[in-house]
């Protein structure tokens, strides 16, 4: 009985194992398209039935997307540099400021917080249009600080970094307190290295914002020499539009380094995701 | 102890004080300055002298300007498709992986992928594959005996229709994710009871964990709610709003009544009303946690 | 009331200087340094255009930069599409890397930046440098605003189809030389086959048959009726929207969405075998010799612009590439020697990608020979001399009233009439209507 039982569970798991398996991979067949049309000729792309591997192999693409009139390391070091100085700046502002929020008693802060909630809710487009004012007043449209400035004070990250704080038990900063630890170092010797999951969760979810940003790069930079991935991306487009191939092989180049990055640190991503329940 | 309570009022707000500059430069000032440009016509190419006081005619204009009214509407219908589609997809996901799968976590990473995904990437990616003489879907699909595919992107009937495909697509890894976190919140205890009742999977199923995983669907269906009706950069991508408007939404209308039209204070108009909408679904949530439990 | 919102706006605006002094400190303080100094070093302009460098600019630039150390030229390319466009309007209006020169292509754009006070007025300049506009460009060729010029054009764009000469030979005709609209109709009809359609119009605005029948018929501010209003309704863009639908319903031509969704272009469509004739323009040249890109066995030929009725020879193309110089630009003087060198010498070497010179001086017969290069066996060199030194009544654009937004509507209602959402009378009566309000608001 047990046993039959026990198989039974074990035949359901096969079988679902197996239509699921099959699920995930239509999931992902768009991804698997475009890796295959990117080694193709234009003449082979739309046959049908599809040649997932295709017959004739053309690194042509990847060649001229690489090293062609287009700088896609360029964009790719914009990114990147983008990228981590708001990652960077954005766990640092809003750590500090979340600790206060979280760990000190000062007047007003009930108040200000409650600003920092009000402000959580406004939708990005409410503030592109005066933002853009902004900064053509202070000459920073076409440069990357309009991109970076927005992300590293951010009002979600600090929201966030308090509520991980306040689950610290006060016990430990007393303690510190009768030792005679300044506020620094309880924030920094202390706080911070507890939190370290919290870290890792601001620091996937801001990684992936940012990274993935279209508006507001597609609004204040102008240069083709300062644009980031999706931005060079669409550009690509723009001027050929046609050659599909060439496309492909510019969005493999764009998405592969990020899925990668995705596939390793799986178990953090998921779980950052999953601990936010926010998208930006 | 007024010593030490000072220091740490100081402490305090030093803490904040980095954050808080940014904050009231770039979100609280602009804030202020969007609310008095929404009384403006605002010709931006004109500089300061372009600045014109209309009191409230951009909110009357709004609500003759046909391109707005069709942003609505399809704001709307992309938000009540793509939200509960992605969420029951998600939903039945995340339940399968969580217990009746070998290699879980592989098949939790594939589901995964598209949500991590470059938007800007995978709209570029989908416009090929909704291509509607050669492309691949197309393709298939007459082979499998339809003479007459959608037109997909060229298609007023089915623009609309072929990016919403696309985003509950993405969306769908995101909310198993999230799912699959709430699971964890469920406790043994209460499938063990009922299956000693004689209770069948797809019984339990209905039975407790749909009711169980509430706050959950309720935090997905809100976050997923706001960021929908944010859509911007799969329309920009896909099909600028066209064919006939039937793809333009609020979030591109603003971005083409500001930097292409350079109506300033309508486009602010524009972002205020849709403020509007985000607001009242966020008032809506906080009546929600109330009722249910707290999830902060 | 109106008093306390202007100077709470006022209020807002000092504050902004505030933060402006203290947020960017630093990056201000070096540029104010640099441009001190630049006075003494070689001046360098920024040029923006929408040709892609290697189709000329490139050489032209290089050309001018080793000639002239001091004053040094940096060629910023902009995709000229709407996003393109939305960014040089930007990098005019904001103050940091603004362009020094910059084309503006169709008046549409130019327009609009006239308007908005950021071209120059060029007048004092061409009278220090003795630059002679009427003997160069000619005088009827520029239209001036608020009595200066502005602009000056560099490129003299001509509208044709170019044509497959083997389908063309095949089907037994001949390259037209003078036709209408419906003869065009009759052999796209004839040379469409399964493989290869009859023929491909760009779909959009700018190429819309309604609007060169509109045009053949009213050269002259063709969207404009002699009192004012929108001349949509005239029966020459009915002619010209149904001869299109035609076209669509028919099978001859991609249709409309599709050829819009799928970004189709004209040399694509023409150099594969997709399409037997397009309609294009000079601007096409290059594509049609490159053979790398497109490999081909057939050679292409070449018909004047389609008419609304034979021998009035009109055509759409006209001055174009409209030079200007920024308003705040602190090199004007610079950027006007560059000018003028680019409108008498420094554009033939646009020549080769295709455009031809304003300058009247150019010999049209060398013209050709430079723009076919040594592609005589894939390019008809026959029948494009024939096209290129016709003489034409061009389109000429003079009103501006609400230009952009009843260009837009032009396209809006005929989308709905090539897509079977409205019929043509209600299309033209409702193109008519929308487009007089748009210029009863412009000229308010």
């Amino acid at each position: 009985m047990n046993l039959s039982l026990r198989n039974r569970s074990i035949a359901i798991k096969a079988v679902m194992t197996v239509i699921f398996g099959i699920l995930a991979i239509i999931a992902v067949t768009p991804f698997l398209w475009m890796l295959s049309a990117s080694f193709k000729q234009p003449a082979d792309l739309f046959k049908y039935p599809i040649e997932w591997i295709p017959k004739k192999w053309d690194l042509d693409n990847y060649k001229e997307v690489w090293f062609g009139q287009y700088p896609f390391f360029l964009y790719y070091w914009n990114s990147i540099k983008i990228t981590v100085i708001t990652v960077v700046g954005c766990l640092f502002t809003s750590s500090l400021a979340g600790f206060a929020f979280a760990k000190l008693q000062f007047k007003g802060k009930e108040a200000l917080f409650l600003l920092y909630l009000a402000t959580m809710i406004i939708p990005s487009q409410i503030l592109l249009v005066p933002r853009f004012v902004l900064f053509d007043k202070l000459g920073l449209i076409n440069s990357h600080w309009s991109i970076i400035l927005p992300g590293v004070f951010s009002v979600l990250g600090t929201f966030m970094m308090r509520q991980f704080f306040s689950t610290l038990p006060n016990e430990i900063l007393e303690a510190a307190r009768v030792d005679g630890a300044g506020y620094w170092r309880m924030f920094w010797r202390i706080s911070l290295p507890l939190t370290k999951p919290a870290l890792v969760t601001l620091l996937i979810l801001t990684f992936t914002w940012h990274w993935n940003e279209y508006e507001n790069p597609l609004i204040f930079l102008r240069d083709n020499d300062l644009y980031t991935i999706p931005l060079g991306l669409t550009n690509y487009v723009d001027e050929n539009s046609t050659n599909y191939t060439l496309i492909m092989a510019a969005s493999v180049s764009a998405l592969l380094p990020l899925i990668a990055i995705v596939a390793i640190f799986q178990k953090w991503f998921i779980e950052g995701i999953a601990s936010s329940g926010v998208k930006g | 102890m007024n010593r030490n309570k000072r220091a740490e009022t100081i402490a305090g707000y030093l803490f904040i004080l980095p954050n808080f500059l940014g904050v009231f430069v770039l979100v609280l000032f602009p804030l202020l300055f969007s609310l008095v440009m929404v009384f403006t016509d605002w010709d931006y190419l004109q500089g300061f002298a372009g600045v014109t006081w209309v009191g409230l005619d951009n909110f009357v204009k709004l609500f003759s300007d046909e391109y707005f009214l069709k942003s609505l509407e399809n704001n709307v219908i992309f938000t009540v498709v793509t939200v509960p589609c992605s969420m029951v997809i998600g939903l039945v996901v995340a339940v399968v992986l969580n217990k009746f799968v070998y290699l879980k976590n592989l098949l939790r990473v594939l589901f995964f992928l598209p949500y991590v995904s470059s938007i800007v990437a995978i709209s570029i990616v989908w416009t090929v594959l909704y291509n509607s003489t050669d492309g691949p879907i197309n393709a298939a699909l007459r082979s499998l005996g339809i003479s007459h595919p959608p037109g997909w992107l060229a298609d007023p009937q089915w623009a609309l229709i072929a990016i919403m495909i696309m985003v509950i697509w993405t969306y769908t890894g995101y909310t198993m994710v999230l799912y699959m976190a709430g699971l964890q919140g469920i406790s043994k205890d209460l499938y063990e009871a009922a299956s000693i009742d004689g209770a069948t999977n797809l019984r339990s199923f209905f039975r407790i964990t749909v009711p169980m995983l509430k706050p959950t669907s309720f935090l997905i269906s809100v976050t997923l709610m706001i960021s929908t009706f944010q859509v911007f950069a799969a329309v920009a991508v896909m099909t600028k709003g066209g064919p006939i408007n039937s793809t333009t939404v609020l979030a591109y209308r603003i971005y083409i009544e500001a930097f292409q039209n350079y109506k300033m204070g309508y486009a602010a108009a524009m972002s205020w009303v849709l403020f509007l909408i985000i607001f009242v679904i966020t008032i809506v949530q906080w009546q929600g946690q109330k009722r249910w439990q707290n999830h902060f | 009331m109106n008093k306390w919102l202007k100077s709470s706006a006022a209020l807002a605006l000092v504050s902004t200087m505030v933060l402006a002094g203290c947020g960017n400190n630093g990056d201000s303080g070096s540029d104010a340094a640099g441009s001190g100094e630049a006075g003494k070093k070689a001046v360098t302009l920024k040029l923006w255009g929408g040709v892609p460098e290697e189709n000329g600019p490139k050489a032209v630039v290089d050309k001018w930069n080793q000639a002239h150390p001091d004053i040094q030229v940096e060629y910023v390319r902009y995709v000229n599409d709407d996003t393109g466009n939305t960014k040089l309007d930007t990098a005019l209006m904001t103050q940091s890397d603004a362009p020094d020169l910059f084309f503006s292509y169709g008046e549409n754009n130019l327009y609009r930046r006239e308007n908005a006070g950021m071209t120059a007025p060029l007048d004092d300049l061409i009278k220090q440098y003795n630059f002679n506009v009427d003997e160069v460009i000619g005088n009827d060729n520029v239209i001036k605003y608020n009595n200066q010029i502005h602009y000056l054009p560099g490129y003299k764009n001509i509208d044709f189809v170019v044509l497959n000469k083997k389908a063309l030979d095949e089907a037994g005709e001949q390259v037209p030389t003078d036709w209408t609209w419906d003869d065009f109709a009759a052999l796209a009809a004839k040379l469409n086959n399964g493989a290869m359609k009859g023929a491909f119009v760009t779909p959009g605005a700018d190429l819309l048959i309604g609007k060169f029948t509109l045009v053949d018929s009213k050269p002259n501010d063709s969207f404009y009726a002699e009192d004012g209003t929108s001349n949509f309704n005239n029966p020459a863009m009915q002619k010209g929207l149904e001869i299109q639908k035609q076209l669509y319903d028919n099978g001859i031509m991609v249709p409309w969405a599709e050829a819009l969704a799928n970004k189709l272009d004209p040399a694509n469509e023409l150099l594969s075998g997709k399409a037997a004739m397009v309609y294009g323009g000079a601007w096409m040249m290059r594509d049609l010799k490159d053979t790398t890109k497109y490999p081909r066995d057939f050679p292409v030929a070449f018909a004047p612009a389609p008419q609304l009725e034979t021998g009035k020879n009109v055509n759409n193309g006209g001055m174009n590439d409209f030079l200007s110089i920024n308003q705040n630009s602190s090199s004007k003087d610079a950027a006007f020697q560059f000018m003028a060198w680019y409108l008498t010498e420094g554009n033939m070497d646009m020549v080769p990608g295709g455009r031809i010179p304003t300058n009247m001086s150019v010999d049209f017969g060398q013209l050709t020979k430079l723009i076919v290069g040594d592609a005589t066996n894939i390019i008809d060199e026959a029948s494009l001399s024939n096209v290129l030194k016709g003489n034409y009544t061009f389109a000429t654009r003079i009103k501006s009233e609400g230009y952009s937004q009843i260009n837009n509507v032009m396209k809006e209602e005929a989308e709905k009439f090539f897509m079977n959402v409205q019929t043509i009378d209600k299309t033209l009566s409702t193109m008519k209507e929308r487009a007089d309000k748009a210029i009863q608001e412009a000229q308010q």
